[in-house]
């Protein structure tokens, strides 16, 4: 008995972590990336298991047949664990009104596998009345290092390798199979107890074949069809879709963590991207060689910039593999994977630069994601563009976006003695930044691939490239001025995460809006 | 005899409740600041889960042989425990981020193991106390499922609501080290809750 509770509490802390690390998955991707995803998650899981601990300690009271009850009570924990699947596309969608509902299925799920946790520590202890320590820890431990191995198996490796609606029928199946376990044991005879497990785990073994749909439906499609989404890549490192493009143009419109990401374009007669936000830096530097990447995303951004004049090398720094499967897939942005002046490393892009203390370039650039989201301040702090800086060459330039975070302009001018903005960019310098004078001939010899970046009706007045020649650079600190945040706008550190708390987007509660700090105005990107 | 064994269950169940929302903000916030050392990628987050969850684990053997070795004592050793979470909590803030300077450009399985030596102490204080708490109950109880149901959910909510706390309230008004400070004085609160009863008694 003592080695099938240890089985048991080792299961149930396996397999109720691996349903949060899907949960987390899902849940954040409902909320394209939100910081209190994660919370919100932990939060209804822990209180689905302290109320399931409830439930146990009541069955450890009155239960005749203690491991009977537990494999009921797994069966039921596994039929709830298939439902969520099915309902997914109706409580994860980012909406108050769905929301009670969302954690309500969240805790269900947790607490049917919290009701285990008393039971297999009743069971691993009888007879142990003198060293009931001893005992309860062994079964506490087995349950700890579950719950250690699920994050590492499931988040690790499972994800990587199956899509998330197959997982988390898997984990349906699993919490059944536990069920037929713990009745095996207690009550091994044939009859027609065993049709409702035996049909469970034939429904669950269906839902991994064939699973219903969970990505699709919550995935932003810019209230277009979802039948408009044309990739879906998941991989342990998260979830990235590709929508074609609206009215046909503008190229295809990739999603990271269903947050917006870029444009699959490079023409500047088009520039869905924006590109000329990249293009800046060329005109602003008077002589870069060497680039860096932070964030490859849909490739458009390296496209540009290693067509630049003279640019030698350009590293790349992406968290995420998938952007290098699905870039193969365009061919606009396909030759950079085999361009040898381009390397792209798969790592986070802040311990890479921790981790090559000498490397210097002329040019840092990253499209960052919306300061809203979670682990951004770790690409805003004063504390990274601090290291940043030490990976400048003198007269070197980052770039970043803002994405309308006045407290990014203030913490640029904390760290960086020359600053500009332009079109929600960020330029960064310890030189003066202004306009080559030659600026119109660094445009015309910029290359995408073969052919100019630039056509010469862009050169014409009101064209992007003649804007980019002769318009008047911005300054911070006038911007700043001019800003109606401009009294809000605060240094960002590694210690306040302010732009995705304090002067992030607020949480989904409206009652909790009152309890928490203003948010500052939004600033035009 | 049964009123002094009432109040001290409730003191007991309120240490424990602060104890879990203290656990709960200690692991959002210092995973913030090991993101800074190891990254944001899956690799570090599981890392950070799993060493945390290793901690806790061999926090629980421990805590089960002293609850066994030292039946009589296991209140006191709960207050110092919590004590001990405090104190590490008070410098963990600065002792996480000298770290992360320190041990800049680690590689993976370096920044892990540097992960695990930073965290192991506290996550082992931690999970010692429930079999020793669980223990504790048991000697009145008589059943360790309803000893362990019950103070498994009085953490476990604490925990929740330290989740609840760090994410949609504390980060708004806090930053990190004044976050970490607040869970720092729950454990000590937990700790002298349980220590005026044992000095009382």
């Amino acid at each position: 008995m003592r080695h099938l509770a240890l089985l048991l509490s080792f299961s149930i802390g396996f397999l109720s972590l691996s349903q949060e690390i899907v949960w987390v998955r899902l849940v954040s991707f409902g909320q394209s990336g939100r910081p209190h995803a994660f919370s919100l998650v932990l939060a209804a899981f822990l209180i689905g298991i302290a109320l399931g601990a409830i439930g146990g300690r009541r069955l450890c009271r009155n239960s005749v047949d203690l491991l009977r009850s537990a494999g009921m009570v797994l069966f039921v924990a596994a039929a709830v664990d298939l439902a969520a699947l099915y309902l997914g596309p109706v409580i994860l969608p980012y909406a108050p009104i769905r929301l009670p509902l969302l954690v309500f299925m969240i805790a269900l799920t947790a607490g049917l596998k919290g009701v285990l946790f008393p039971i297999v520590h009743h069971l691993g202890s009888q007879g142990d009345s003198g060293q009931v320590g001893r005992s309860v820890s062994r079964i506490y431990l087995g349950n700890v290092m579950g719950s250690s191995l699920g994050p590492i198996v499931t988040g690790f490796w499972l994800l990587d390798h199956i899509d998330v609606e197959t997982t988390l029928a898997l984990i349906g199946v699993l919490t059944a199979a536990l069920g037929v376990l713990a009745w095996a044991f207690a009550w091994w005879r044939p009859g027609i107890a065993w049709v409702a497990p035996a049909a469970l785990v034939a429904f669950g073994a269906s839902s991994i074949v064939l699973p219903p749909a969970l990505v699709i439906p919550l995935a932003d499609s810019w209230g277009a069809d979802k039948k408009q989404i044309r990739h879906v890549i998941q991989n342990r490192h998260g979830i990235i879709h590709v929508l074609k493009p609206p009215r046909g143009q503008g190229g295809d419109v990739t999603f990271g963590g269903n947050a917006y990401d870029g444009r699959v374009n490079v023409d500047m007669d088009i520039n869905s991207n924006e590109l000329d936000r990249a293009y800046l830096m060329a005109v602003m530097h008077p002589g870069p060689r060497l680039a860096l990447v932070v964030g490859l995303s849909s490739g458009a951004w390296t496209r540009a910039i290693e067509g630049m004049p003279g640019i030698e090398a350009v590293k790349v720094i992406e968290i995420n593999p998938g952007y290098l499967e699905l870039i193969g897939r365009y061919p606009d942005v396909a030759p950079l994977l085999s361009n040898p002046r381009v390397s792209i490393k798969i790592d986070d892009g802040r311990r890479w630069l921790r981790a090559h203390p000498d490397e210097r370039f002329d040019l840092v650039f990253q499209n960052t994601t919306w300061h809203w989201r979670a682990y951004t301040t770790q690409l805003l702090s004063a504390d990274y563009l601090r290291e940043v800086k030490a990976h400048l060459k003198p007269g070197g330039v980052l770039a970043s976006n803002s994405t309308a975070s006045i407290d990014a302009y203030r913490t640029a001018l904390e760290v960086f003695p020359h600053v500009v903005r332009y079109k929600g960019f960020i330029y960064m310098s310890d030189q003066p930044l202004a306009k080559r004078p030659d600026a119109e001939q660094v445009l015309r010899a910029s290359r995408i691939g073969e052919r100019p970046a630039f056509d010469d009706a862009l050169f014409a007045d009101g064209g992007v490239a003649a804007r980019l020649v002769n318009d008047p650079l911005q300054s911070a600190q006038d911007y700043i001025a001019h800003s109606e945040g401009r009294d809000s706008a605060r240094i960002i550190t590694d210690m306040n995460l302010l732009p995705e708390f304090a002067h992030g987007r607020p949480p989904l509660f409206g009652w909790l809006r009152p309890l928490l700090p203003p948010t500052p105005s939004r600033e035009p990107n | 005899m049964g009123g002094e064994r009432s109040i001290g269950t409730t003191r007991i169940a309120m240490a424990f409740f602060l104890s879990g929302i203290a656990a709960l903000v200690y692991q959002v916030t210092w995973q913030r600041l090991l993101f800074v050392i190891v990254g944001v990628d899956i690799e570090s987050v599981t890392i950070v889960v799993s060493t945390f969850m290793f901690g806790l684990g061999v926090g629980a053997v421990l805590g089960g042989i002293l609850a066994d070795r030292f039946p009589r004592r296991i209140l006191l050793a709960f207050c110092l425990f919590e004590a001990a979470i405090a104190a590490y909590g008070l410098i963990s803030a600065d002792l996480l981020v000298w770290s992360g300077h320190l041990f800049s450009g680690l590689d993976r399985p370096a920044a892990a193991l540097l992960s695990f030596t930073l965290l192991l102490l506290p996550t082992l204080c931690m999970g010692a106390t429930l079999p020793m708490l669980i223990a504790n109950a048991f000697r009145s109880s008589g059943n360790v499922g309803v000893s362990t149901g019950t103070l498994y959910f009085i953490n476990t909510l604490g925990a929740a609501i330290g989740a609840i706390a760090v994410g949609f309230f504390l980060f708004y008004w806090f930053d990190v080290r004044q976050t970490i400070a607040i869970a720092a004085a729950m454990n000590l609160t937990a700790s002298a809750i349980v220590a005026s009863a044992l000095v009382r008694k």
